[in-house]
């Protein structure tokens, strides 16, 4: 007879048990290496090489040059300030609207899957499409926005043309396309609260403000914790909504960089690939010091 | 198909699942494997389909050695506990899936499908979703599924633990009904005493891991091999007095019943004993050795089962129900000599 | 009182829906305008004398037919393939063996914290060494694992009872079979939302496209409107028209599918 390998806890090993997960896995892995592991490791080792050739791939040596230039460069700062007020601004408006369109949503009122259709419409429609009409919405002379302005007795506002305004308008449309996806996760939220406590608040004679500042609010807390982390995280790669707004250019007198505006433009305008780089791993070190946090809310409130 | 387990043993880790396990099935029959949770039947049964790997020991199928062999190769219909039916499949499609797989003509497999749901009563039911059956329908497919390869052995996982009672009595009947019309040999696991002896032919009685008797319903409930078995079979439990030996008697310990039972082998004086006695052995007698006192009765069916008082200790007894009795009365009791067993109380060992 | 409350909430959720949808109707009125009309003022409602003429240019002067074509092909490639390799390592994670597997999927999940927009470098080196710039390929290739979606099916997988993957191995099935005939056709609520994601992802993708492809032919839809935009002049009811036929097709499958993209959104989010 001829034995049989066992693994550890007992299972048959032969060649098919060995090879079945590996044939399952390779496409799978192989899309991964290819396109996020390799590139991954790549980034950290391009961010170093100092004068790095795109064609032949030679390089001076490494070093912490790029950083030097990245961290010295005032467009990159600028890009950092920039980013750091639309995500400090954005996401917290965006969270308490959120919140407030969530608490009615989740009320028994009729007519819900068409206010839900409404509300989560911005989420699956393209950035550019979406941005080239509030570009519309915006303008100066013939725009929805300075008409009500104007209707309201105010002055309208130059918003895409000058700079001072530039920032404003892109953190009204930034305000408008996070709503969706941030109410939806608190409407998920709502779904751990346990509609009893409400019950019980309600026949301890609790009134609505207090029911929703001392339950629905505390027992948000942990989703309401997690969807800014995310928001923090998607908001510090804001990118794609200058180009319609601004054809292409970061603010029309070039003082809106973002991060990610600065890795493009470093990137494929000026074929700075160190430069690009470094900046690709301060983005990372902020996705992953936003992360952390993240992990730790999340470890935090397991309870709930 | 004759089944013979050999020394079988499984091991999880440091813990022992299944022990040293030896036992042997006629082909044709309809086994029970009983025991309490954690005793191993399970395992025992994911054994023999080949699911889980044994760590020792063979288990050998008509003579032919199959511990290594993979489930497929074995030739056995399985029926799990909550069915296993795929929700997507037609009751035709879960019944032919088995021929399926063995690349059956569609045809071929679709009337063999017909027959077996025909078996089991569903026939008219089989264009129907598993999602649009009772619990009993929803049994009945996964039986009929089991038994489309012509299985050498058909094994039921707790196949009536989630049926409601009523339907389970009337499953069991059904359990047994198709398994003598396919004739297939058949293993069934349960926790359910009932269960077993309702319609198994034998009963292998099991406790961590360790068989404890097998032997026919009727005789594991007359002759239990130990005190373990004597306790786990039987509704209401067995009724247990504990005493010491005394020269070959069972004493309580203030003497207030003496008991002789023809003892199997010497017992040491001194000896911590268990009398076990079923509620129907026990009877009143004007001159009955034991005095007890009723502490409450109430009727099942037709007797009524009385409480009595043994010197602090509780026993049951099943008295017909004229016989007119109420709380806080004195009275005589002796056993029946069906239904009485002595025990020792450290091994479990039967002395009687 | 209670009554009165829920009118408040009508009257707020109202005009927030309002203001949420503007844009859209905003964006289908102007592309219905002859361009006198859209630059008045006041600006006028409902288009005075609604024209086509919009769309007509587009689909006619600037190759929005085409533009179409390739978003369609690529969302279609992509999700093709992102659900195979998901389905085959979704199944991996789940049901088979092998040593070290809830290991590697742990280290896998940390990878998805990566961002994409750094990865674009190295990509773009890639896709230049394969000699695919301005090749459909290139927006479909980068794009085939998601450990996300391989997540989200994987914790599917394993709702599924292990008595159906027993039985169906006591049957001889194999891992294979088992997968295509069973665990896929009980897993479709849970392959439709992934699918949906996917899609909307691929044909809203406008970084990667503005890289890897610079002819007309090889651009898709988002693309395709940026470049309308800065070649053809700011004429606002001809945009209007061209970003209507990119956000039309999401529109219709977002009403058509909204269970399934919420529900999809919502467990990504609260547990990844």
């Amino acid at each position: 007879m001829k034995s049989i390998q066992r693994s550890r806890d007992g299972e048959r090993v032969t060649a098919r048990t060995i090879a079945e997960p590996i044939l399952f896995l390779l496409p799978f892995i192989v899309g991964l290496v290819t396109f996020t592991i390799y590139p991954f490791v790549n980034v950290f080792l391009i961010s170093f090489k100092e004068n790095y050739n795109v064609l032949n791939g030679t390089f001076a040596k490494l070093g912490l040059k790029n950083y030097q230039e990245v961290i010295t460069d005032p467009n990159f700062l600028n890009g950092l300030g920039n980013t750091a007020k639309y995500a400090l601004i954005v996401v917290p408006i965006a969270t308490v609207l959120s919140i407030i369109i969530s608490t009615l949503l989740n009320k028994s009122i009729k007519l819900k899957s068409f206010f839900q259709t409404c509300f989560f419409l911005p989420m699956v429609t393209s950035i550019t499409a979406i941005g080239l009409v509030w570009k519309w919405l915006f303008n100066f002379d013939y725009g929805l926005i300075n008409y009500f302005l104007k209707l309201l007795g105010g002055n309208g506002i130059n918003w895409l043309n000058d700079p001072r305004y530039n920032l404003a308008a892109l953190i009204i449309y930034g305000v408008w396309s996070m709503i969706p996806f941030t109410t939806i996760l608190i409407l998920a939220g709502f779904q751990n609260v346990n509609p009893q406590y409400y019950t019980a608040a309600r026949a301890d004679g609790a009134r609505e403000g207090k029911i929703f500042f001392r339950i629905t609010l505390p027992l948000l807390a942990p989703t309401i914790g997690l969807t800014l982390i995310i928001n923090m995280i998607s908001a510090s790669k804001v990118f794609s909504e200058l180009f319609p707004l601004f054809n292409g250019k970061p603010g029309s007198a070039y003082s809106l960089y973002t991060v990610v505006y600065y890795l493009y433009d470093a990137f494929y305008s000026k074929w700075k690939l160190g430069r690009a780089a470094a900046c690709a791993v301060v983005l990372f070190l902020i996705v992953l010091a936003m992360t952390m946090i993240q992990l730790f809310i999340q470890r935090k409130w397991k309870n709930y | 198909m004759k089944i013979s387990i050999e020394h079988l043993t499984k091991r999880f880790g440091s813990t022992t699942a299944v022990n040293d396990l030896s036992f042997e099935i006629e082909s044709g029959k309809l086994i029970a494997l009983l025991g309490p949770s954690g005793c191993g039947k399970s395992t025992i049964l994911n054994m023999l389909s080949g699911i889980i790997p044994a760590t020792e020991g063979k288990i050998l199928f008509d003579g032919k050695d199959v511990t290594d062999l993979p489930p497929e190769k074995r030739n056995v219909g399985l029926v799990f506990q909550n069915y296993a039916l795929y929700p997507h499949m037609s009751v035709l499609e879960n019944i032919a899936f088995p021929l399926e797989i063995k690349k059956v003509p569609r045809k071929q497999r679709n009337e063999r499908a017909r027959e077996l749901a025909e078996l089991v009563k569903i026939g008219d039911l089989v264009e129907r979703k598993p999602s649009e059956l009772s619990g009993g329908q929803q049994q009945r497919v996964a039986i009929a599924r089991a038994l489309a390869k012509d299985p050498a052995l058909l094994l039921l996982d707790e196949p009536l633990s989630n049926l409601d009672a009523k339907l389970r009595v009337e499953m069991r009947e059904e359990i047994l009904r198709i398994q003598r019309a396919s004739q297939v040999t058949t293993v069934f696991v349960t926790h359910d005493q009932e269960e077993a002896s309702s319609i198994a032919d034998q009963v292998v009685l099991l406790r961590l891991g360790v068989m404890q008797q097998q032997d026919s319903p009727r005789r594991i409930y007359d002759q239990p091999a130990n005190f373990f078995t004597a306790d786990f079979l039987g509704a209401p439990p067995i009724n247990k007095l504990y005493g010491k030996m005394k020269s070959g008697r069972f004493c309580l310990d203030n003497s207030l019943m003496e008991c002789q039972l023809p003892l199997r082998r010497q017992v040491a004086d001194g000896t911590a004993a268990i009398l076990a006695a079923r509620s129907e052995s026990v009877m009143l007698s004007e001159k009955g050795a034991i005095q007890a006192r009723v502490l409450e009765r109430y009727s099942i069916n037709k007797d009524e089962l009385t409480i009595f008082d043994i010197d602090g200790q509780r026993c049951r007894g099943f008295i017909p129900g004229d016989v007119a009795l109420s709380a806080g009365d004195a009275v005589r009791l002796a056993f029946k000599n069906r239904g009485v067993f002595l025990f020792d109380e450290a091994t479990g060992e039967r002395l009687s | 009182m209670k009554k009165d409350r829920h009118i408040a909430a009508y009257i707020i959720l109202s005009l927030g829906a309002l203001l949420m949808i503007l844009p859209f109707f905003w964006m289908i009125l102007s592309s219905l305008k002859t361009a006198a009309e859209v630059n008045t003022t006041p600006p006028t409602f409902l288009p005075e004398d609604p024209t086509l003429e919009n769309y007509i240019y587009a689909f006619q002067k600037a190759p929005f037919a085409r533009y179409f074509l390739n978003s369609v092909l690529v969302t279609a490639l992509c999700v093709a393939f992102t659900m195979f390799t998901t389905i085959l390592a979704a199944f991996a994670f789940s049901r088979l063996k092998f040593p070290g597997r809830d290991v590697i999927f742990s280290a896998l999940l940390a990878l998805m914290m990566i961002p994409f927009e750094m990865l674009i470098i190295t990509n773009y080196q890639t896709i230049v060494k394969w000699d695919l710039i301005d090749n459909l390929w290139a927006l479909v290739l980068p794009f085939t694992s998601s450990i996300f979606y391989t997540y989200v099916l994987r914790n599917f997988f394993l709702s599924i009872p292990d008595s159906l993957y027993h039985s169906a191995r006591v049957d001889g099935a194999s891992n294979w079979f088992y997968l295509w005939r069973i665990m896929v056709p009980i897993s479709k609520p849970a392959l439709a939302t992934i699918g949906l994601l996917d899609a909307i992802t691929c044909w809203n993708a406008f970084l990667w496209t503005v890289l890897v492809t610079n002819k007309a032919e090889t651009r898709t839809l988002p693309f395709g409107l940026y470049a309308f935009m800065s070649s053809s002049g700011i004429r606002y009811e001809r945009l209007m028209a061209a970003a209507t036929i990119v956000v039309l097709p999401m529109i219709i499958l977002f009403i058509c599918f909204r269970k399934q993209i919420v529900t999809g959104v919502s467990r990504g989010g609260l547990k990844g």
